[in-house]
């Protein structure tokens, strides 16, 4: 394989989710119901962490997700490239949750919500494995970023070739700013990660 | 750290934390197959939706359908326990199976030669009905959501 050096980040992620994400596009359209199936259960994942990076409650969220698929199924015709199939998704349910919450008035934070909710406290921190008590160290750092980085993080870690021009639009932004403000996001991460006398 | 590395730390992060909700693939699975059906059936028209009071303490609705060249009549009463029975009828009658979906469940009763059939333990819920025929021919039909 000689892919160019100069390709954008792959997600983190399984690198052939989105590989394999295209070739079950491709079968489904060549008649296969059952690759739709299984595009349906590797992608709706990713669908939902793009939604909720938006801020929709989950309810909310859930309808978007739904949303997206059934506009898939309606008027996938317009997905001319299979290899865009996760780039297209991504930007539809991204599009559809800013809609709906264009709708709903100002919604809450998401994060702030989820925080509240798993804010870890000393006795459990204790019984838990290291790995649960590194992720409590990082979820303590991303808490103390802004909304708009931990948004701006969120879409990134999840999303195959993330659609600045969109996210630059949902977060108020000037495109040119979103490589510079995820890498000061990113810094800053780090920055509270040393604090607290983690190795990153 | 890199970037990578970070980002795919925060991932795994988010997927802990605010896990995608259980079955929300099976459910999008399920509106998938839904919308498939619909492209399939002939749609039926509410023509008439009247709940009225019987005997003081039996309130009852009528729904009537219409297609193009069938009637469907749904009789809903209280059952026990909060669940409702209804009693159906198709003109003109032919070989059908009935199923009544609601989320996550289907109920299913055969149309007899008279074309009537019955559901008799309903929970309440919002609910679509679909009607296909067990022989060859014959249309196959699905109702508008209502409520029972």
């Amino acid at each position: 394989m000689t892919e160019p050096a100069t390709r954008a980040v792959t997600p983190p992620e399984e690198p052939d989710l989105w590989s394999r994400a295209a070739g079950d596009f491709t079968a489904w359209r060549g008649g296969e119901p059952a690759a739709l199936d299984r595009l349906v259960r590797a992608l709706t994942p990713v669908l939902w962490h793009v939604v909720r990076a938006s801020g929709l409650e989950e309810a909310r969220a859930e309808d978007v997700v739904q949303t997206t698929w059934m506009t898939l199924v309606r008027r996938g015709d317009g997905v001319s490239d299979p290899r865009a199939i996760g780039a297209w998704l991504t930007t539809t349910a991204r599009r559809e949750a800013w809609r709906v919450s264009k709708v709903d008035g100002r919604s809450r934070p998401v994060d702030d919500e989820v925080l509240a909710r798993h804010v870890p406290d000393a006795t459990s921190a204790e019984t838990e494995a290291v790995l649960a008590d590194d992720h409590d160290r990082l979820w303590r750092c991303v808490g103390r970023l802004s909304e708009r980085c931990v948004r701006l993080l969120r879409v990134v870690a999840f999303d195959q070739r993330p659609d600045y021009a969109g996210i630059a639009h949902d977060l108020s932004m000037p495109v040119g700013s979103i490589g510079p403000t995820r890498r000061r996001c990113l810094d800053k991460l780090r920055a509270e990660l040393a604090l607290e006398g983690g190795t990153a | 750290m890199d970037d990578d590395d970070l980002l795919r730390d925060l991932a795994a992060l988010w997927s802990s934390r605010d896990p995608v909700p259980d079955g929300l693939a099976e459910r999008v699975l399920v509106e998938i197959a839904l919308d498939d059906l619909d492209a399939e059936h002939e749609l039926l028209v509410l023509v008439e939706d009247d709940a009225v009071a019987v005997r003081g303490d039996a309130p009852r609705s009528t729904y009537a359908f219409d297609g193009r060249e069938t009637h469907l009549l749904l009789r809903v009463v209280d059952a026990d326990d909060g669940h409702r029975r209804i009693d159906g009828w198709v003109a003109p009658a032919m070989p059908m199976t009935a199923r009544l979906r609601q989320a996550g469940t289907t109920l299913e009763a055969v149309v007899d030669e008279r074309g009537r059939f019955a559901l008799p333990h309903v929970p309440p819920g919002p609910s679509r009905l679909w009607l296909t025929p067990t022989g060859d021919s014959g249309p196959l039909l699905a109702t508008p959501s209502f409520a029972i």
